[in-house]
C-alpha cells in the first residue's frame, strides 16, 4: 500500500519534471547517471545505453514498463542523445566510464549493448568493441520502437531507422519555443503594462502553434535551402526570403484575426491593431529564426556557407550495411550481390556524420563546398561546436 | 567549461576571467606546499598544462593526462616554451583508464583541478580509488574544483553572485559546470586522510589535500 503510494508519488513529480523539462528543454538536465534496474532483470536481460537528461530517462523507463532490463545512464553532462553525440558531449569514453562504473558486466552472462542510433555520431562502435569487449548495436531511434524492436529480434524496420516530425514532437518543439518567448517579458508587462500581459501571451503560443502544428503543409521550399540565397545576414530572416515567404502567411491570418477582433469587438484603435501586428511579426521572426533546424527531419539553414556533401569511396565500401543501420534519414541502400552501398538522396542528408564515423572501411567522407575532403579521422575527432564548427574534441 | 574547452586558444584567458585570477593563485599554491625535486606527480585533467608547468618549475617530474587532444597541444607547446621537456610528459587519455594504463604505487602527488566537476558521482569514486592504487603508501592526493557551499545562507549568495555570470554561460554553451558535493567525504571514502583544506569565503571553490592511508 506505501509502496503504491510511494509510487504515485514519483510517477507525479515524473510528469510535473517532463512538463517543465519539455518547457525549458534548451536548458540541460541532468539526472543521476550509472546503473537502474527496469522490472527483475535477470543474467540475459538486455543492456540499454541513454544519456542523463531527465526528460530522455524518464521516457525510456516507461517505455520499457513491463520489460525486464537494466539501462546504463552515461553522463551526457544532462543534455539529450542527439545533441550530446553530435557536440562531444557523449562519446566512446562516456560509455566506456558507464560501463566500467557500474559493475554491468558482473550482472549479466552475455555482452550485447543497445545503444541509441542517434548516439551514432559520437559513440564509435569498433573502438567500443575494442576498449570493452562488449558488442555495441545501434537500436532503434525512438525508444517507444524499443519493444516493437526487441519482439522483432533485434532487428530494425526502415521506420525505426528514420527520425520523424510528428503532431507530438512539433507541440513539443512548438512549446520550447513559446515557454520562453511569452515569459521572458512577462515580468516588465505584469509590472508596468497589466493589461497587455494576456493579449502577448496569446499571441505567442497561437504563433508557434500555427507554425509548428502547420509545418507539414509549408511549402517543402520553405525549409529546404535551394540554388537562390540571399546576400549577408538577411537570409536569416525569413521575410527577405522568397523562399520562405510562406511562413508569413501565418502570420497574415493571425493581423487579419487581430484586426477583426480589435475593430468589430474590442473597438481598438487602428494604431493598437498595428502595434499587435508588429509585435506579432517579431514574433513569427524569431519563431522561425532557423525553423529547418528547429525540426529533426532537416539541416540547420544557419550554415549555408559550409554545406558539406557525404562521399562514398566504392573501392573501399565492402556492403556491411553499418551506414544504412545508423542513417537517421534512411539515405542508403545496399546491393547485396555486389556488396556495395548506394547513397539514395543526398538532398536528405542531415550532415549528422554517423555512417562517416562508423563505417569499418573509412569508406565514406564529407566534402565541403570548395571539394576538400574531411577525413573520416576528423569527424571523429572534432565535434561541432554550437557555431557548427568541428573543434570540440571528442 | 565546455565552451571554453571547444575554444583551447581562449581557455586560460576563459578561466582566469571567470575565476577572477583565482585559478593561477591555487596552482602556484599547490606547488609551493607539495612540489619539490624529483616528485613523481600525476596531474589529471592537465588541460593547458598550467598547473604542469608551474609543478615541473620546481623539480617535479609531471605525468599530465587529459582527453582532450587539443589542450593537450597548448599544454605541449607551453611546456616547450617553458623549456621543460624533461620534467613533464603528457597523456591523452581518459581518466576512467586510469586503471588499464598506469601502474600501482607509481606516484607520490597527484593532482586534479577544476576536473572533479566535469566528472558524474560514479567517476568521482572510480578515480579516487585510482588515485588510492597509483600513489604511494603516504603519496598525496590535492583536489581543487568548484564545490557547493556547505550551508544554505551561503549557497543562495553564492547563487545571487554566480547567476548572472551562469545566465551568460547557459546563453553562450547551454551548458554549465555541475559543482561538487561532499568533496572531503567523497575523499576520505576512498582512504585518505585530510590533512589541508582551504576554502573561500562562500565554500564555493574548494582545495583539499589527503594522505593515502
Amino acid at each position: 500500500m506505501r509502496r503504491s503510494k510511494a509510487r504515485t508519488k514519483n510517477a507525479v513529480g515524473g510528469y510535473l519534471s517532463d512538463v517543465l523539462q519539455t518547457a525549458l528543454r534548451f536548458l540541460p538536465f541532468p539526472v543521476k547517471t550509472g546503473l537502474r534496474r527496469l522490472g527483475n532483470p535477470d543474467r540475459r536481460s538486455p543492456v540499454f545505453v541513454t544519456g542523463n537528461f531527465g526528460l530522455t530517462v524518464r521516457r525510456v523507463a516507461r517505455v520499457l514498463r513491463g520489460i525486464d532490463a537494466y539501462l546504463l545512464v552515461a553522463n551526457t553532462r544532462g543534455i539529450n542523445v542527439w545533441c550530446a553525440a553530435a557536440g562531444g558531449h557523449f562519446t566512446t569514453d562516456d560509455v566506456v566510464s558507464v560501463i566500467k562504473t557500474s559493475g554491468i558486466g558482473d550482472l549479466v552472462e552475455h555482452r550485447r549493448l543497445i545503444l541509441p542510433q542517434l548516439s551514432a555520431t559520437g559513440v564509435e562502435r569498433s573502438a567500443l568493441e575494442e576498449r570493452t569487449g562488449w558488442r555495441p548495436v545501434f537500436g532503434p531511434v525512438y525508444a517507444e520502437d524499443i519493444p516493437a524492436y526487441l519482439d522483432n529480434h533485434y532487428r530494425k524496420t526502415e521506420r525505426m531507422r528514420t527520425v520523424r516530425f510528428d503532431l507530438g514532437q512539433r507541440l513539443e518543439m512548438a512549446v520550447m519555443w513559446a515557454f520562453p518567448i511569452s515569459t521572458i517579458p512577462l515580468v516588465p508587462l505584469l509590472v508596468w503594462w497589466r493589461g497587455l500581459a494576456l493579449p502577448f501571451l496569446a499571441l505567442v503560443w497561437a504563433l508557434a502553434l500555427l507554425t509548428f502544428v502547420g509545418f507539414p503543409w509549408l511549402p517543402r521550399r520553405a525549409v529546404v535551402s535551394s540554388e537562390h540565397t540571399l546576400p549577408g545576414w538577411t537570409r536569416y530572416l525569413i521575410v527577405f526570403d522568397q523562399r520562405s515567404q510562406k511562413v508569413l502567411v501565418v502570420w497574415a491570418m493571425l493581423v487579419a484575426g487581430l484586426a477583426a477582433y480589435g475593430r468589430l469587438a474590442a473597438g481598438w484603435h487602428w494604431t493598437a491593431i498595428l502595434g499587435w501586428g508588429l509585435a506579432g511579426l517579431a514574433i513569427a521572426l524569431l519563431i522561425s529564426l532557423d525553423l529547418a533546424g528547429s525540426t529533426p527531419v532537416y539541416k540547420s539553414g544557419l550554415h549555408e556557407d559550409r554545406l558539406l556533401r557525404v562521399e562514398l569511396d566504392l573501392d573501399r565500401c565492402e556492403g556491411r550495411a553499418i551506414c544504412q543501420q545508423v542513417c537517421p534519414k534512411n539515405c542508403y541502400e545496399i546491393d547485396s550481390k555486389l556488396h556495395k552501398a548506394r547513397i539514395l538522396s543526398e538532398s536528405e542528408c542531415v550532415q549528422c556524420g554517423a555512417c562517416i564515423v562508423q563505417c569499418p572501411e573509412d569508406a565514406l567522407a564529407f566534402v565541403d563546398p570548395v571539394g576538400r575532403r574531411i577525413p573520416p579521422e576528423q569527424i571523429r575527432k572534432y565535434k561541432l561546436n554550437l557555431t557548427g564548427d568541428r573543434v570540440v574534441s571528442a | 567549461m565546455k565552451a571554453l574547452e571547444s575554444a583551447p586558444r581562449r581557455y586560460d584567458l576563459g578561466i582566469r576571467l571567470l575565476s577572477f585570477g583565482h585559478i593561477d593563485k591555487v596552482h602556484r599554491r599547490i606547488a609551493e606546499k607539495f612540489a619539490a625535486e624529483g616528485v613523481r606527480v600525476l596531474d589529471i585533467g592537465c588541460g593547458t598544462g598550467s598547473l604542469a608547468v608551474v609543478l615541473a618549475r620546481r623539480g617535479a617530474r609531471v605525468t599530465g593526462i587529459d582527453v582532450s587532444p587539443q589542450m593537450l597541444d597548448i599544454a605541449r607547446r607551453k611546456v616547450e616554451q617553458a623549456g621543460l621537456e624533461q620534467g613533464v610528459t603528457l597523456l591523452q587519455m581518459s581518466a576512467i583508464d586510469l586503471d588499464e594504463r598506469l601502474e600501482a604505487d607509481s606516484f607520490d602527488l597527484i593532482t586534479g583541478t577544476l576536473i572533479f566537476s566535469e566528472l558524474s558521482d560514479d567517476e568521482q569514486h572510480f578515480v579516487l580509488r585510482q588515485c588510492h592504487r597509483l600513489l604511494v603508501d603516504g603519496g598525496r592526493l590535492v583536489i581543487a574544483d568548484e564545490t557547493v557551499p556547505p550551508s544554505w545562507p551561503k549557497r543562495l549568495l553564492h547563487l545571487l553572485v554566480r547567476l548572472p555570470l551562469l545566465v551568460v554561460t547557459y546563453i553562450l554553451t547551454q551548458t554549465t559546470t555541475h559543482a561538487v558535493r561532499d568533496l572531503e567525504s567523497k575523499i576520505a571514502a576512498a582512504g585518505f586522510e585530510i590533512d589541508w583544506r582551504e576554502a573561500t569565503l562562500l565554500g564555493d571553490f574548494q582545495t583539499v589535500a589527503a594522505l593515502r592511508r
